[in-house]
């Protein structure tokens, strides 16, 4: 027979009865559907996170924090005061640590970023530029406001950081690292009772004085309690270190969505209320007494090669490091697990649809049996038939998986509207990404898989059918 | 192993014409001790026993019997659609056993034409899709096979009845039918089984008509399995009597039809 004699009596078998080929083409469309629904939507989250990690640059960041090593019992240093016995002595102290939950007072960075550490971290092969990441706290106070006892977020930022300057409400961003000059955020002004953009750009100019007190809050806090530290008005008033007047030279606002902003930087600068040049930042910061240097360090690669390589060597010098490209790939790995799982779920759903299938075929088999014997009688070969039947399966799968395709793409347009919705409300930002996407293969692999899975399901009847023997078929009744 | 044409050359140059044409002048069956058992051991049943046959081509046999008599088993062994427990069947010299399956559906395609008693019409497909079936299955253009299912369709006398389907035809005409589909292909041999069984007497009366006028006028040489020894003294030439797997009587006869 020719092909397309063979593909026109598989349509008109097909078409001779229509009930049961919708019915089984109705299977391997919601088969098809779901599969390419899920994978349309691991396609788009796939996406989101690359995009949200958009810029090549970022992907060869390594973050590098000091390392902690096994826990310090730090026990024996705190001094519980007072007349007591030692029984109740070591009760307390017992009592202090077990509050402490172990958290990071009971930890101490073992391995810094010290000016050493750090030379030799920006020597690491494939490190194209190290810097450095420096954050303290401190009380404000501009003229006669202060932010009391409230500690604001200090970074330190460089004077060619490629997103902040354009986040400047007023004034200027820093001329050099290491200028003597801080630029403050809009809401610690709000907060300081500054509100209007008129008065909040009258403070470039001004003098901002920030106090460094010792370290405080936490298990210190307790230990200062209990050994009957200093206090005033019910609150903890720890020693002051030092102060410094800063000439505010800017205002800056938060960052929003459409913003540009790498990860690092952003989680580094979450809460940050004064930007403070870097260098001149660290000059501030060790002053601070057992600081033990940087609280973090950004290292750039010059590849995306050689990240992995370059964590290897940060973690064999005891230190911690992160990185977006494995956070990605960690999420990433976890999607494909995700869209792993739930593909296979569909794909049983598919197989289901190609039980209907290969019952749909026997059932056909078993009514056309005559009809069989009788084109072998007339000269059918054996593999006309069994030819036959794979192409009426392919067929069913064909036009259930266009169909399944179709719908999936129809829902995907539906979903992407309803998820750009519930993701915008939820963030308070625009957003322009695409939760189900249907690139081409997808849609031709959709089709593809179904058709072939249905062709694979109607082998079983076609061999049958092909094996059939005429002249029994023709006493068939 | 394909069977060996033996259709005369140019049914593509003149379709009409070659319906059915003739086949003279040559041994076209020899069976030679055919014998065809169904089952094994003791619950074994012999359908023929030891069965020697020959027909020329352009004879009209009529092979005759009760039923269980083993015609039609005899039947589906000359079309190949059974294959024989011993014995031989030779169309035009060429041994059935000797073709694969692929072979015998080519033969049966090419060779043979089948009549059936029940007619065995695709019960979806028009009088010209059902006659031209044949031709599908052997990979003929479309435009060509149109042509020949029209001619044999005129052959039979239905020319008006091409684009009907076998429910909108008359028991008679869907028989003329199935012997167009059967004649579509030139074939060397008709094989009849109880063509007229499910007709009444004047319908059967006129596909046996036409059977005699295929077989006087074009040389169709046809096989005519019957129990009815009126019929069949009627339309054969010569009658073989089968009873019991056995050949028991051959005789030439005097056609009452004219």
């Amino acid at each position: 027979m020719r092909t397309r004699d063979i593909l026109g009596e598989a349509s008109a078998a097909l078409t001779g009865s229509r009930s049961r080929t919708c019915l089984t083409g109705a299977g391997v469309t919601v088969g098809a559907l779901a599969l390419v629904l899920i994978v349309s939507l691991s396609l788009g989250l796939s996406t989101l996170i690359d995009d949200f990690v958009s810029g090549e640059e970022q992907l060869r960041h390594v973050l590098v924090m000091p390392g902690f090593g096994r826990r310090i019992d730090r026990s024996v240093e705190i001094e519980i005061a007072g007349e007591m016995t030692d029984a109740k002595r070591d009760r307390l102290r017992r009592a202090l640590m077990k509050r402490s939950r172990g958290g990071p007072p009971m930890q101490a960075a073992i391995n810094t970023i010290d000016a050493d550490v750090e030379a030799k971290l920006a020597a690491i092969s494939g490190v194209v530029d190290a810097r450095p990441f420096v954050q303290d706290r401190f009380e404000a106070q501009l003229g006669d406001r202060s932010t009391g006892n409230r500690k604001v977020l200090s970074i330190g930022a460089p004077a060619d950081h490629p997103n902040y300057p354009g986040r400047l409400l007023a004034g200027r961003w820093f001329a050099s690292d290491d200028e003597h000059a801080v630029v403050v955020h809009e809401l610690m002004l709000y907060e300081l009772g500054i509100a209007s953009d008129e008065a909040q750009a009258a403070v470039v100019g001004k003098t901002l004085r920030v106090t460094a007190r010792k370290e405080g809050g936490g298990m210190l806090a307790m230990i200062m309690k209990a050994t009957g530290g200093s206090s005033g008005g019910g609150k903890t008033q720890w020693p002051v270190l030092y102060s410094e007047d800063l000439e505010i030279v800017g205002v800056i606002r938060e960052r929003f969505g459409d913003d540009p902003s790498t990860v690092m930087d952003e989680a580094m600068a979450m809460q940050a209320d004064l930007f403070i040049p870097t260098e001149f930042h660290r000059t501030l910061s060790e002053r601070r007494a057992g600081q033990g240097g940087l609280r973090a360090l950004l290292l750039v690669a010059d590849s995306m090669d050689h990240i992995d390589a370059i964590e290897d060597e940060v973690r064999a010098m005891g230190l911690q490091s992160r990185s977006v490209q494995r956070a990605v790939s960690r999420i990433k790995k976890t999607l494909d697990v995700a869209t792993f799982v739930a593909g296979f779920l569909a794909a049983i759903a598919v197989f289901v649809s190609c039980l209907g299938i290969v019952n749909t075929m026997v059932m056909s088999v078993l009514e056309r049996t005559r009809e069989i014997g009788l084109l072998k009688a007339l000269g059918a070969r054996s593999r006309d038939v069994m030819l036959l039947f794979l192409v009426e399966g392919a067929f069913i799968g064909f036009g259930g998986g266009l169909l399944g395709v179709a719908i999936a793409r129809g829902l995907g347009v539906f979903g992407n509207r309803v998820g750009t919705s519930m993701i915008e409300e939820a963030m308070q930002m625009p957003f322009t990404g695409t939760l189900f996407q249907f690139p081409l293969w997808l849609l031709l692999g959709g089709v593809g898989f179904a058709t072939a899975t249905s062709l694979i399901a109607s082998v079983i009847p076609a061999i049958r059918a092909a094996r059939i023997d005429p002249v029994r078929a023709l006493r068939h009744e | 192993m394909a069977a060996k044409e033996l259709r005369r050359q140019g049914p593509k140059a003149d379709p009409v014409s070659n319906v059915g044409s003739h086949h003279g002048g040559m041994r076209l069956v020899e069976i030679r001790g055919l014998v065809r058992r169904y089952g094994e051991g003791h619950a074994a049943v012999e359908a023929l026993a030891d069965v020697d046959l020959s027909i020329e081509a352009g004879e009209f046999v009529a092979l005759l019997g009760r039923s269980g008599s083993g015609k039609s088993t005899l039947l589906n062994l000359l079309s190949g659609l059974d294959s024989p427990t011993a014995g031989s069947v030779r169309i035009g010299g060429e041994d059935l056993a000797g073709l694969d399956p692929d072979g015998l559906a080519h033969y049966r395609s090419t060779q043979i034409g089948i009549v059936f008693q029940s007619f065995h019409l695709l019960p979806g497909r028009t009088a010209l899709a059902n006659v031209e079936m044949p031709l599908v299955l052997d990979g003929e253009p479309r435009e060509e096979r149109r042509d020949r299912a029209a001619a044999a369709l005129a052959a039979v006398g239905l020319s008006d009845r091409v684009s009907h389907r076998p429910s909108e035809l008359s028991g008679g005409e869907q028989q003329r039918v199935a012997i167009a589909r059967a004649l579509v292909r030139d074939p060397a041999l008709l094989v009849c089984d109880e063509p007229t069984g499910n007709l009444d007497s004047t319908t059967a009366d006129g596909v046996t008509e036409l059977l005699l006028t295929l077989n006087r006028e074009r040389g169709v040489t046809i096989v005519l399995v019957t129990h009815d020894e009126a019929l069949a003294r009627r339309c054969a030439s010569r009658i073989v009597v089968l009873e019991d797997g056995r050949i028991v009587r051959e005789e030439a006869t005097e056609r009452v039809m004219s």
